[in-house]
This record gives structure tokens, sequence and C-alpha cells, in this order.
């Protein structure tokens, strides 16, 4: 077993050797822009590069954020286990963190496929990265290895390290692996945001300026950041969600359904908690790439990916019902859930209704019949859902409605011990209806006013809702802060099946729409390898249609949710023969 | 075991859902934006088909004849009273009964018909006189047409784009390249002939009258030279030394910037003494 | 009397349905378009599944008659008639799916593509990324010069552009009635021009409908390629006035 553990060093050892082979490799640069030349583009036994490279790079971007993602919620949880002594939670962190050590070679082995399928496929474009980003890449080959040690010490020494400060040692290690496993990722954005908007060379030569911090510190690299760090963590939670519901359904035990019933849900909670501010990160960052660059923004929103957008908002929303639906279904296990059958109801009712607006598209689709009766392809209803004033008023809501879905869950089965609990609720309702006609209001006044005026907009929008969020979570927390002696706690495990269904949906939509937005992301650069730097001149350099696109999205998850079921599968093994 | 293809039913289904849903909107494709031939195997086949309508209509000059109108030769860009378009017709011409060429298929027909357009004459076709034995279409790898069967294969490129099928058509490896027969219709007078006959101007900028500057990128601009090599020719070669060779040579030295292998390497076959000088005497300014 | 949970799904379904199109069609007179139509419902029959399986007790009372339809023995007679049925149904859908029709093919239009990074007219190229509006720097400097030019642009509209973008330049011109898809834009619109940079405009009018990318619909755009007609002054100064005639502010981006 610890071969196969430590294999993940061996990619990162090639990747150090290939990097200083490259780095030290003289030739100066031309004094226009970096141009391709004869070979420029390769082709390895007729397999198309662009697809190689494509499909390569999104499955080490699936298990680089499912890796990064765990172990920061591992983390969170043993410190939780700590302060609550509560050792389940324990149990639970170093199970997450025992799923993620294979995955973690998985990381480093596609990664390194990548870098040699870069190498050999786009030569030019590769070695001009690597005159640029070498130091950078030299740093991320090191972090890597000091995130393996971290990873190693803190999931072998767990045992060993589980008193006294001992354990706090155990917990300084886990902060060491989040932080060295998030300063990876950040050092590999650089790259990729440089080449959607690059910045530190000279914009007519390509050249490098000798500035590195002005070249890593690129007008997307912290929306890009920030967006990734937030998806990662929702992305970890729904995988491991995933998990937790296969075992479930297998499991044979009472205990064992337990047990794992307690996982999906934890692991639910924290998907929700990482997905809620995650439509904020998004839009920050497409504000940025409209700032960086009309004609990528135009490309993004309006032009030929337009229709993404759409799908995006069908799989977002897919998630958030997904998400809701566990809830809901959640409120089963503690006795006296019953009584939110009839708010559940009207949440449904909000969530569909706020959702059919949110993915109402801009440009519709229709028969010329269709266009004659309308005089058009503008429909006269519609088109007032299709911009972004409805679409944030609407996720706006969504994310407030699934909020007051885990407020529920909360509360239920439990009785208020604060003396002003009538009037606690009072401004509970109060809060939520305010922070509902505020973004509703603030959509509409959207439509009367300039876009620049509008886009501004989004931010009180987004503040209203984290307002409502924090406020009802502090005046909650009073209302329900002394324990009620009389209630009976959550019975783990009873669960109808359907609900562990929600788990698989909500982890297979997450996987195939990050796949999805790497093409847009990747996609909105067009014509250039590196933005306005280099132009790809390969036979490639067009748009493949949503539909391709989509299939290649498709055929990567099934290909990661094949390694994920493998990876399940040797654990399983290695606990089989363990006991 | 049961519950894992449960499981993974669910998941597939979820994802060919997906897949469905992106798939059943119109699709839009981009087209390749900046598409310069770095070799015949890079070549995208929308920008062959396109290198193949420059030379229908231009070069091979086969839109003479094969209009829209139709009565010198047979129409082929659409259907009509001659049958199908060309593609879809070259399929069920082979298979025809009274076909006797050598063609297997219809790419093959169509490339039959261009060198050797005799193998069979569309009826109503023939050469006055000859009783629809011989064709009055001249080989297009003769003559004032000359074409390469770089050319050739572009033209064919071209005929399945315009039908709206996929292009299949693709450059030739060098080494299958047959040398073109050097045949010379008589002295060409002036340098814009000569321009024409050897399709100079379908890569480089016309020097004459330094126009399509925006389709010919594929080989080096060839105006205002003198000033470009005012201190002197690539290789220590006077401008004169240096445009021989680059004719005669092409291999020899590639401006930075362009391809090898993508410039024709016979015409010192092909050219005539008189007409190669005329070429170094306007290109090199000393006329 | 308790209505079972399925038959009330099934009312509130289509209650969806008929209130959707009803609303549409008849209250607001612009039909719902089939393709969003297919959608919403895709979704409201998701939902109310979800609404009605939160709990065991509804959710029984939706699979319970699935179940006994499929494996109750009493259930034989009305299983078999199902099983005979739905195979034709299948192929009625899915005939009507596929079946051919006269109408042309539906297509996605980008009301405002993407521009290209640089474009050829006027015999030179213009960086889109630079390009900027050499009068706008006068709105503040010169403000009589800036007048001076906005009037200019007024007569190049007058002259050229209000047979179809109209008088008011709402978009209603004397031509307006010839065009089906697209209309000409309504420059006073919020999502209009206010959204756009002055380069954009300028690269919309110089190409014309034919400049369009692919996902522009070329074809389907009758604009002229104004490049032809007006000069690059021109085309700047007219900017200039549809800007000020409609108040909206260019887009910029702080620097």
């Amino acid at each position: 077993m610890f071969r196969i553990k430590t294999s993940g060093l061996y990619p990162t050892l090639l990747c150090v050797a290939l990097l200083i082979a490259f780095t030290t490799e003289g030739g100066a640069l031309a004094s226009s822009l970096p141009e391709t030349h004869e070979g420029a583009y390769r082709s390895i036994w007729g397999i198309n590069s662009r697809i190689a490279v494509w499909m390569i790079a999104q499955t080490h971007l699936f298990f680089a954020a499912f890796v990064l993602g765990v172990p920061i919620f591992s983390f969170c949880i043993e410190l939780v286990g700590i302060i609550t002594k509560d050792k389940r939670y324990d149990a639970m962190a170093r199970e997450f963190i025992r799923i993620s050590m294979t995955a973690f070679s998985f990381t480093a082995t596609f990664g390194g496929i990548l870098l040699i399928l870069l190498v050999t496929l786009y030569p030019d474009f590769t070695s001009y990265s690597l005159k640029i980003f070498g130091p950078v890449m030299i740093v991320y080959a090191f972090l890597f290895i000091v995130e393996s040690f971290a990873l190693y010490i803190y999931h072998y020494g767990w045992s060993a390290m589980s008193d006294g400060y001992l354990k706090w040692l155990h917990l300084f290690t886990g902060l060491l692996l989040n932080l060295t496993g998030t300063s990876i990722m950040v050092l590999a954005n650089s790259w990729a945001s440089f080449m959607m908007a690059p910045s530190g060379v000279d914009p007519e030569t390509g050249e490098f300026m000798g500035n590195l911090w002005a070249v890593i510190n690129g007008p997307l690299w912290n929306p890009l950041n920030l967006h990734r760090f937030v998806a990662n963590i929702a992305y970890g939670g729904a995988i491991v969600g995933a998990y937790a519901g296969f075992k479930f359904l297998t499991a044979k035990t009472r205990e064992g359904k337990a047990h794992y019933d307690w996982m999906g849900h934890t692991a639910n909670l924290i998907a929700v908690i990482g997905l809620l501010p995650l439509p904020f990160a998004g839009y920050w960052l497409a504000k940025e790439i409209y700032a960086y660059s009309q004609q990528m923004g135009v490309t993004l929103m309006g032009g030929i990916f337009a229709w993404v957008f759409i799908i995006q908002a069908v799989l977002i929303g897919a998630i958030f019902l997904g998400v809701n639906y566990y809830i809901w279904v959640g409120l089963g296990r503690v006795s006296g859930g019953e009584k939110y059958r009839t708010a559940i109801k009207f949440m449904a009712l909000l969530l569909v209704a706020c959702f059919l607006v949110w993915f109402t598209p801009h440009t519709i689709v229709m028969t010329g019949a269709e266009q004659k009766t309308l005089g058009g392809a503008h429909h006269p209803i519609l088109g007032y859902f299709g911009v972004m004033s409805a679409k944030n008023s609407a996720v706006n809501i969504m994310i407030l409605t699934t909020f007051l879905s885990l407020l529920l869950y909360q509360r239920v089965g439990k009785r208020a011990t604060a003396s002003w609990a009538l009037q606690g609720n009072a401004v509970i309702t109060a809060l939520f209806v305010a922070g509902a006609i505020n973004v509703i209001a603030l959509g509409v006044y959207g439509y009367l006013v300039p876009a620049n005026v509008r886009i501004g907009l989004s931010v009180p929008q987004v503040a209203t809702t984290l307002l409502v969020i924090v406020m009802v979570s502090v005046i909650n927390y009073g209302m329900y802060k002394n324990p009620d002696k009389g209630r009976a706690g959550p019975e783990w495990g009873k669960m109808p099946v359907r609900s562990q269904y929600a788990l698989f949906l909500i982890a297979i939509s997450f996987t195939w729409l990050m796949g999805l937005m790497g093409y847009v992301r990747s996609g909105i650069r067009q014509q250039w390898h590196i933005y306005t730097i280099m132009k790809d001149n390969s036979a490639d350099s067009f748009t493949p249609t949503l539909g391709y696109a989509a299939k290649i999205v498709s055929l990567n998850t099934l290909l990661f949710m094949a390694m994920i079921v493998f990876i399940f599968w040797l654990d399983n093994m290695g606990k089989k023969r363990a006991s | 075991m049961k519950t894992l293809a449960q499981v993974m039913l669910f998941n597939i289904s979820i994802i060919f859902a997906f897949t469905w849903f992106s798939g059943s909107i119109p699709q839009i494709r981009s087209a390749p934006q900046n598409f310069r031939p770095i070799s015949g195997k890079g070549i995208s086949p929308e920008s062959y088909a396109a290198i193949g309508g420059s030379i229908y209509n231009g070069k091979g000059t086969c839109n003479l004849c094969h209009d829209r109108v139709g009565h010198r030769a047979p129409i082929l860009l659409s259907s009509s009273e001659d049958g199908p378009h060309i593609v879809l017709r070259a399929v069920d011409r082979v298979a025809e009964s009274g076909y006797k060429g050598s063609a297997k298929n219809g790419v093959e027909y169509l490339r039959e018909s261009m060198t050797d357009p005799s193998a069979y004459v569309v009826k109503g076709f023939g050469k006055v006189g000859s009783d629809e034995a011989k064709s009055p279409m001249p080989s297009v790898v003769y003559g004032p047409m000359n074409l390469s069967p770089f050319e050739i294969e572009a033209i064919i490129a071209f005929l399945q784009n315009s039908a709206g099928m996929t292009v299949t058509a693709k450059p030739p490896e060098r080494k299958d390249e047959t040398a073109v027969k050097p045949v010379d219709t008589g002295v060409v007078a002036d340098i814009d002939s000569i321009f024409r006959k050897y399709g100079c101007t379908l890569c480089h900028t016309d020097p004459v009258t330094e126009g399509n500057e925006d389709v010919a990128d594929t080989g080096p601009s060839l105006t205002a030279l003198p000033e470009k090599y005012i201190n002197g020719a690539p290789g220590g070669l006077s401008l004169q030394e240096y445009i021989r060779q680059s004719v005669i040579a092409p291999e020899t030295y590639i401006v930075k910037g362009y391809e090898k292998g993508v410039m024709p390497d016979d015409f010192a076959d092909r050219m005539r003494v008189s007409e190669l000088e005329m070429i170094v005497n306007k290109l090199g300014g000393t006329q | 009397m308790k209505i079972p949970g399925l038959i009330k799904s099934v009312v509130i379904i289509w209650a969806a349905w008929y209130g959707i199109v009803y609303l549409f069609t008849d209250l607001l007179g612009a039909p719902i378009p089939a393709s969003v139509m297919k959608m919403y419902m895709f979704f409201i029959i998701i939902g109310v599944f979800m609404a009605f399986t939160a709990d065991e007790e509804t959710a029984e009372e939706i699979f319970g008659p699935f179940r006994r339809l499929l494996f109750d023995r009493s259930h034989r007679v009305l299983r078999s008639i199902v099983f005979i049925v739905i195979p034709p149904l299948v192929f009625m859908v899915t005939y009507e799916i596929t079946r051919p029709t006269l109408d042309a093919p539906v297509e996605l239009r980008a009301v405002h593509p993407a521009p290209p990074s640089s474009f050829m007219a006027f015999g030179k190229s213009f960086n889109m990324l630079t390009l900027e509006n050499p009068y706008r720097s006068l709105e503040r400097g010169k403000p009589d010069k800036f007048r001076e030019a906005v009037n200019e642009g007024r007569t190049v509209y007058y002259t050229n552009c209000f047979f179809c973008h109209g008088d008011k330049l709402e978009g209603k011109g004397h031509f307006v009635k010839g065009f089906n898809n697209p209309a000409p834009a309504n420059f006073r619109e919020v999502g209009a021009i206010g959204q756009l940079q002055e380069s954009f405009l300028f690269w919309r009018i110089a190409v014309g409908g034919p400049g369009l990318p692919n996902e522009g619909a070329p074809w389907a755009s009758p604009m002229p390629v104004w490049k032809d007609f007006l000069t690059e002054d021109q085309i700047w100064k007219v900017i200039l006035f549809l800007y000020d005639y409609t108040g909206h502010r260019p887009r910029t981006f702080g620097k």
C-alpha cells in the first residue's frame, strides 16, 4: 500500500527534472510576439492533441479539487472534534483523509502526465510558459513535496498523536497541509489566469519584464483563487457525501448505517456552506473578466458561450434542488419534522419559481412560426427574465430559501429556550421578508438604470442576503443556546434510499459543472494560447460546439467517477485486510 | 454489487441527461480564426477548402466554363438539370454501367476528371466532331493552369465543402508529388503574366498591384524588397542572387515566421531563364 | 374526503401547465416558446415530485400506486394494458420528434456577439482593445467643439440611419415593417448601447450585418456595411450623437 501512496513523488521529481531541462535551455526571444514554429504542434498516434490535454488537465483538476477540499474540512472537523470532545468527528476526519490519500497520488500522476503532454504536444507554448513561470514551477514542485510530507504525517500520525499537546501538534500538521495545498493551487492559478489575462510581460513582444510578482498577480488571479478555493470546499463535501451515500446503501449493520448517514449529512452541510457564497465568487470573476477585456466578456456572456450559462443554471439548479431535498427528507430523522410539511411545499414552490426565472435564456430558441407571432426573436415578457437583474434576484432568493431549509432542520424537535423566543421568531420572519423584498426591489430597479450601475447593484443584493444569513444565525443561536433536555436527537440511519440519490445527483452535477466551466474558462481565450500574446496556429484554433464539449465533459466525468469508485474499492480492500 | 449497479445507472443517466440537454440546443461553432498554413499536415480542412476556392475561381479558371449557367460545361456547384452537386454526382457516376474510367470512388473520379478529362465525357458536352469521345476541357496539370497535386486536392476539398459535406481531401505528402511536366505555351512577355502563370500571387503579395495583402500571407511579401534588403540579402548574397536562389531552391533560406516545404521547389524545371530573369529584375529593382 | 397524493400532484402539474399557457397566451398576448415551456415543465414536475416525496407518508402516496401496478397480482389486467399502450406511445412520440418538417431550422442569434480583437477598415487595422473615440476627450476639454461634433453626428444619423432606427432612436423607422427578425436596435433601451463600449459600436457600424461573426447570424441582419458609405470620422461622430441623444454613457472600465 505504501508504494502506491508514495508514487506521487515520482511524477513530482520528473516535473522538476523536466522543468530544469526546459528553463535552462537557451534561445533569446524574438523581438516580436512569440510565435509558434514548425513542429509547434504535434500529435501522437493520431490522437487530437487538444482533446488529450483537455481531458488530462480536467481529470487532474477534478482530483486536485478533491484533495484540496477534503483536507480543508478534515482540519475543520478535527478542530470541532477537539472542541466538542465528540469522538465521532475525529473518526470522520480521519476517514476523509484516508480516502484522499490515494486520490492524492492520482492528482500528482495526472499532473505529471499533463506536463509531459504539454511538452510533447505543444512544445513552443510550453517552452514560452516555462521561460516565464520556471521559478514559480520549481517552487510549486517543492511545495508539492512539502505537502506530501505533511499529508503523510497527518495521516499516519493520527493515532500516535492523539492526546494532549500532541493532538494540537497533529492539528498543526493539518494546518500546514492546508497551507501548502492552498499555496499550490494559488500558484497553479497564476499560470491559468496568465493565459487568460497576461500581465508582467511586454504586450508588444511578450517578453518577460523582470518582475515575477507582476506576472503572478494578474487581473484575474485573485478572483480565480477565491472562486476555486470556495468551490473546492463544496466539491470535497459533495464527493464525500456521495461516498457516504454509497456506504450507507451498502451498510449491513445499524451502526454502519447510522455512521454513514451522519457522515453524508455532515458532508452535505459542508457542501452547502461552500455552495452559498459560490455564485458571488463567480460573479466577481466574471466582472473582472469583463473589466479586463470587453471582447472576452462579451464572448463569455453574450456571444458563442451565452448558452453555456443556461446549462450552468440547470446544473446549479439541480445542485440546489438536491441539497434542499436531502435536507427536507432529513427532517424525517427527527420526531416533530412533520410539522414543516406545508413549509416544504411552499419552499419547493419558491425554489422552482426562482429557478425558472434563473434559467430563462436571454436568447430564446424559437421556431419560425413562434418568431412570426412574436414579431422577432425577442420575447416581450421572458426578455425581462433574461437579464442579470432578474437572475441575481432569483439566485439570492434561492440561497435564502436554502438557508431557511437549513434553519428549519436545525430547529426541528427542539424547543426555543430563550424567554424572548416569540419576539425572536418575529424578528427572523421580518428579516427574511425584508431581505427578499429588498433583493427583488433592487432587481426591479436594475431595469431602470444603465448597465454599469446595474452590475453594481449585485453588491447590495449579495450584502442583503449575507446580512440576513448572519443576523438570523445569531438570533437563532441565542434562542436555542441552552440545550433542551427533553428533546430526542436525530435518529441516524433513518433515511429512505431515495435521499441518498440526491447526494449522488449533487456530486455528479458538481463534477459535470466543473468540467463545463473549465471548457468555458479556457474557451473564452478563443484563438489564443495566451490571450493577446501567443496565437493558436493549430488546426484546432476554433471553439467547438457546446454539444461536442458536453460529450467530452461527460466522458471526463465518467472517467473520474470510475477512478473514484476504484479508489473507494482499494480503500475497502485495504480495510478488509486490516481487519 | 446490485447497489453499485443501481447507483452507476443513476449517475450515468444524469450525465446522459446533461449531455442530451447541451446537445439539444442549436449549436454554434466558431471558425478557426487566424489560420496560417504551417505545413500540409497542419492545415485545417476549412482553410484548405478556401484555398481550393481561390484556385477554382482564379488560377485554375474552372469557373470560366463551370459557371452557374452551364452551357459550356456541366454545372458543378449546385444541383441542376445536369444532376445533383458534383460531389454526389461523382459517387453515382462511378457506379454507372457506362462509366469506363479507372476511378473507384467519387473523389478519384473528381481527380480523374481534372487530370484526364476525356476519361469520361458527359453526354452533350463532348468536343464537336469527336462523337462525344473527347472532352473540350484541358487537363489541369498542363497548360496555363499547371496545377500541382496540392492544388488539385485543394479543389476537391473546395467542392466537398461547397456540397456541405465533410472535407476529406488532404494535402498530399511531398513524396507523392509527381514531377509536373515542364510544358510551355510560348514566351510570356510581361511580368504580370509570369506571376499569374506560376501562381506566385496565391501566396505572396503582388508586387505589381501591391494588392491582395489580406489573403496572400502564406509567403513573405514581395513588395519593396530593395528597401528591405538595403544592407544586403541573407547569406551575404546580393539581392538579385538571393531572389534567384529563392525561386530555384526555396528551402535554402526560410524567412523568419514562415514555414519550410510550402513553396514548390520545381520552378527550376518549369521556368524559362528569361522569365526568371524578369522576376529577378522586377523584384530586385533593376528593371 | 382525502385526495390521493398522486392525483393531487398530477392536478398541480396540469394546473401549472395550463396556468402558464393561459397567462402568456391569453393574458399577456405573447405565447411562450415551446423550447422554454418544455424546460419549465420538466422542472415543475421535478419540483412537485420533490415536494411530495420529502416525507414517508406522501412519498408512499406517490410510489404506492406505481408499485402496485407493477407488482400487485390484482392489477394484472391493468398492467397488461399499460404495457401494450406504452410502446406505441413511445413510437408516436419518437415519430413526432424525428419527423421532418418544412419549418426553417431554429437558430440562436447573439444580439451582441463578441467583436474580433482587431479588424480592417478604411485601409488600416483597428485594435479593439485600445480603440477609443477620438472626439470623446473633447467633452471635457472643449465643450463647444464637442457640441459641434455631436451635431455633425446628428446630420449623419438623419441622413443614413433613421430610416430603420427611427426618428427618436427607438428602433421603429419607416422600414421596420419590412424586417421580421432581427428588428433594428432600439438605442434608448437600457440593455443596448449603455452596455457597450464605443469601440464595439464602431466595429458594429463599420462592418454592418455581413461583418458579424457566425453566432451573430450575419445572414439575418440587413444592416449595411457602413465603412463603404461613411468615413471613419462620420462613424465616430454618429456614435457621439447616439449616446448624447439617449442620455446613456458609453461603458468604460476603470483602470
